[in-house]
């Protein structure tokens, strides 16, 4: 399980969700980088080049949507999954004004995270070949 | 129930709608019929009245003139009876001394000239009948120097006198046209008697069609003509005109009926000449029109009446069945508020209950990793167990509040007053959902509780449905940071809790609006504008109160206040 270690940039107000979700992903080729603020995110994205990121809707704050436009800017080649607590969409493609890759519905299945996180790595592999 | 707004309760609603209705139905016709037939009435009374009192003087007026006409006729049949009799003074066969041929020439030339000529007499200045012809020869020799209308003719400077009807010498009624001559110093006098009914003819030509009915009488109110239904002659008449001379009218009412009666007085001799008519025929044509009047009067009334109640109830029925739509879409729309402020707390409860599950199913998946060999946990025992254990608790708890909040705000029972204390009220709110949902927007919350607040009856659930509504829009109207303050305060009579935040604030003239329905200052989808005015109507039912303060761009506050009633004045509280 130990392959080439995907970065991930994890942003979620819900500190135990936060710490219980990057430990299982942290066991399962990611490399998990937890923050609770979309602005930290932000400032972490400026010196840390993340392949991409799962981040909250819903944060005091900046958004989970602004977080993300932001980061795009330092990131460009990012994609990210958005994860919300209150969307009536559901689990699929984000809509077009989003600038995430996928929307996840809180609460999710694992297998449903790994499979969002890794279709969301495989498009930024694309971008950057791009 | 002691409270009105219920706004699920339409059936009253529109009992109260059709009763309101009824009433200014009512009321609007009573006003337009007042309106146009007092008017109206009046008109045609004065009308009516007007037109009564000429065609009575008018009437009266024709019979006055009947009446001096009449008299004219029999005043000229008189001077022309004295005329015939001067003139056998002049005729040849006059003599001093007549012989019976004489006499009976002067009758036959009386009777030439107009038959009413019964005999003729001619007597000496001593009153003895010295010559006669006629139908009773016993008159002859007679001695009238007793008589009457012998004194009076003497005694007078006119030179003929008609006298009253009387018997006389004769046991037949009749008249006495005298005159007197001076002839050589000495006095002779011709006399001629008339029959009763000398008048008949000229009087009976008046009396032809609309039953007027003429009559003479004497000073002493006997008559001397009258038809034969109405009297006898000489007896009394039964009217007397209260005027010795001229002319007038009167009218009479008897057990009969009215009777309109002109008299005028004849010049030749002093008897008047009445003319009657029964007040029904002189009017026949006044009622006859009348009636037209009448009844053209009542259909108009009728046709107005009518077109007044129907154009009343038709335009009521109209505006009714309007007030009663929009009465109905009003329904709907504050249903369909209440289903939009629903869907506002769905989205912030499920918010707050996927988030705790979220926590519970990662946490729980943590555990499921530390059990599973080939995956590389930490594991430090039981201990590490139980406190992912303790975190899942703790989450399901955390969505057991949020379960609960939405259960109370979603309870729905008859109004009840409760004892409550508002600071506890707000504090509920807070803990059970806006205080995460502010945060989550970058709200602050200050509190300014007054601690000794006191306790107040009211209905608990909609209070906290006002105080909710009243912190969606605080918080609605904070774009990114802010701060909203929640504080409390009481007076002698009432509570007041002011929830004031630094959000976009209004100008006074959104200030004014926003109490009326439907009226918003959110964007479109977001607030259907039934929010503040139900609350209005529930503070109002519980004899409460709102204000807004707003300065546009600095904020707004909004003070609930709310009656201390203790318990005890509960009763009184209620009946409002």
């Amino acid at each position: 399980m130990k392959e080439n270690n995907i970065n991930l940039l994890f942003v979620d107000d819900e500190e135990e969700f936060l710490n219980s979700m990057s430990r299982r992903l942290s066991k399962r080729g990611f490399n998990v980088i937890t923050v609770n603020r979309g602005e930290k995110a932000v400032t972490l994205a400026k010196s840390t080049p993340f392949d991409i990121a799962m981040i909250d809707m819903k944060m005091p704050g900046i958004g989970g949507e602004e977080t993300l436009k932001a980061i795009k800017e330092e990131n460009k080649y990012l994609e990210a999954v958005i994860l919300s607590g209150n969307r009536f969409v559901g689990d699929g493609f984000a809509p077009k004004d989003s600038a995430a890759f996928l929307y996840l519905q809180k609460p999710c299945e694992l297998d449903k995270i790994l499979e969002a996180l890794n279709k969301a790595y495989q498009k930024t592999l694309l971008n950057r070949k791009a | 129930m002691g409270f009105n707004f219920d706004i699920d309760n339409t059936s009253s609603d529109k009992e109260s709608i059709k009763k309101y209705f009824r009433e200014l139905r009512t009321r609007l016709i009573i006003w337009l019929l007042a309106g146009f037939v007092v008017p109206y009435c009046a008109l045609y009374a004065y009308f009516h009245l007007q037109y009564d009192y000429t065609l009575k003087k008018t009437s009266k007026l024709n019979l006055t003139v009947l009446a001096e006409s009449q008299r004219n006729t029999v005043d000229l049949f008189l001077q022309e009876r004295v005329v015939n009799l001067f003139n056998l003074f002049h005729c040849c066969e006059f003599r001093i001394f007549p012989s019976q041929e004489d006499m009976d020439a002067h009758l036959q030339n009386l009777r030439h000239v107009n038959s009413a000529f019964v005999d003729v007499g001619f007597l000496s200045s001593d009153g003895i009948h010295i010559g006669y012809a006629g139908p009773f020869p016993y008159l002859q020799d007679q001695d009238y120097s007793g008589e009457n209308w012998f004194k009076t003719l003497m005694g007078q400077e006119r030179n003929y006198y008609i006298s009253n009807i009387s018997t006389g010498f004769r046991d037949k009624l009749h008249f006495t046209i005298a005159i007197r001559m001076m002839i050589d110093n000495q006095f002779f006098i011709m006399r001629s008697t008339m029959g009763t009914d000398t008048f008949n003819p000229f009087m009976k030509s008046a009396e032809h069609g609309r039953e007027v009915e003429c009559s003479l009488i004497n000073k002493e109110g006997l008559y001397q003509f009258v038809s034969p239904h109405r009297g006898t002659l000489l007896e009394m008449s039964d009217y007397v005109p209260e005027k010795t001379t001229g002319t007038g009218v009167d009218l009479v009412k008897k057990n009969g009926g009215a009777t309109l009666v002109a008299y005028t007085w004849l010049t030749e001799t002093p008897w008047a000449l009445i003319v009657r008519q029964p007040l029904s025929i002189v009017h026949s044509g006044m009622e006859k029109a009348r009636t037209i009047i009448i009844s053209s009067f009542i259909i108009i009334i009728i046709i107005f009446v009518g077109l007044i109640c129907f154009f009343t109830t038709w335009i009521t029925a109209k505006i009714q069945a309007i007030v009663e739509k929009k009465n109905e879409l009003l329904f709907q729309l504050q249903h369909s508020s209440k289903l939009a402020s629903i869907g506002k707390l769905t989205a912030e409860v499920a918010h707050e209950i996927n988030n705790p599950l979220s926590i519970i199913t990662s946490t729980s998946g943590v555990i499921r990793d530390m059990l599973d060999p080939e995956i590389d946990m930490d594991f430090s025992g039981p201990k590490s167990i139980i406190a992912e254990l303790e975190t899942i608790d703790k989450a399901a708890f955390r969505a057991k509040n949020s379960t609960m909040y939405l259960l109370e705000i979603g309870h729905k029972h008859a109004p009840q007053l409760t004892l409550c204390n508002v600071n506890d009220i707000l504090e509920e709110i807070m803990i059970g959902l806006k205080e995460r949902q502010f945060q989550l927007d970058n709200i602050k919350v200050c509190r300014n509780y007054a601690p000794d607040i006191p306790e107040i009856m009211v209905d608990h659930d909609l209070i906290t449905q006002v105080l909710l509504n009243l912190m969606n829009n605080a918080g609605d109207s904070i774009p990114g940071p802010g701060t909203i303050t929640l504080a409390t305060k009481h007076d002698d009579e009432y509570v007041h809790i002011s929830i004031t935040d630094t959000g976009a604030g209004m100008d006074s003239k959104q200030l004014k609006e926003i109490f009326n329905p439907f009226y918003t200052t959110k964007e479109k989808g977001k607030g259907t504008g039934l929010g503040l005015s139900l609350s209005v109507d529930i503070l109002n039912a519980m004899n409460g109160k709102i204000d807004a303060q707003s300065i546009k761009g600095t904020g707004s506050s909004f003070t609930v206040s709310l009656p201390i009633i203790r318990k005890g004045e509960e009763n009184e509280g209620k009946q409002h």
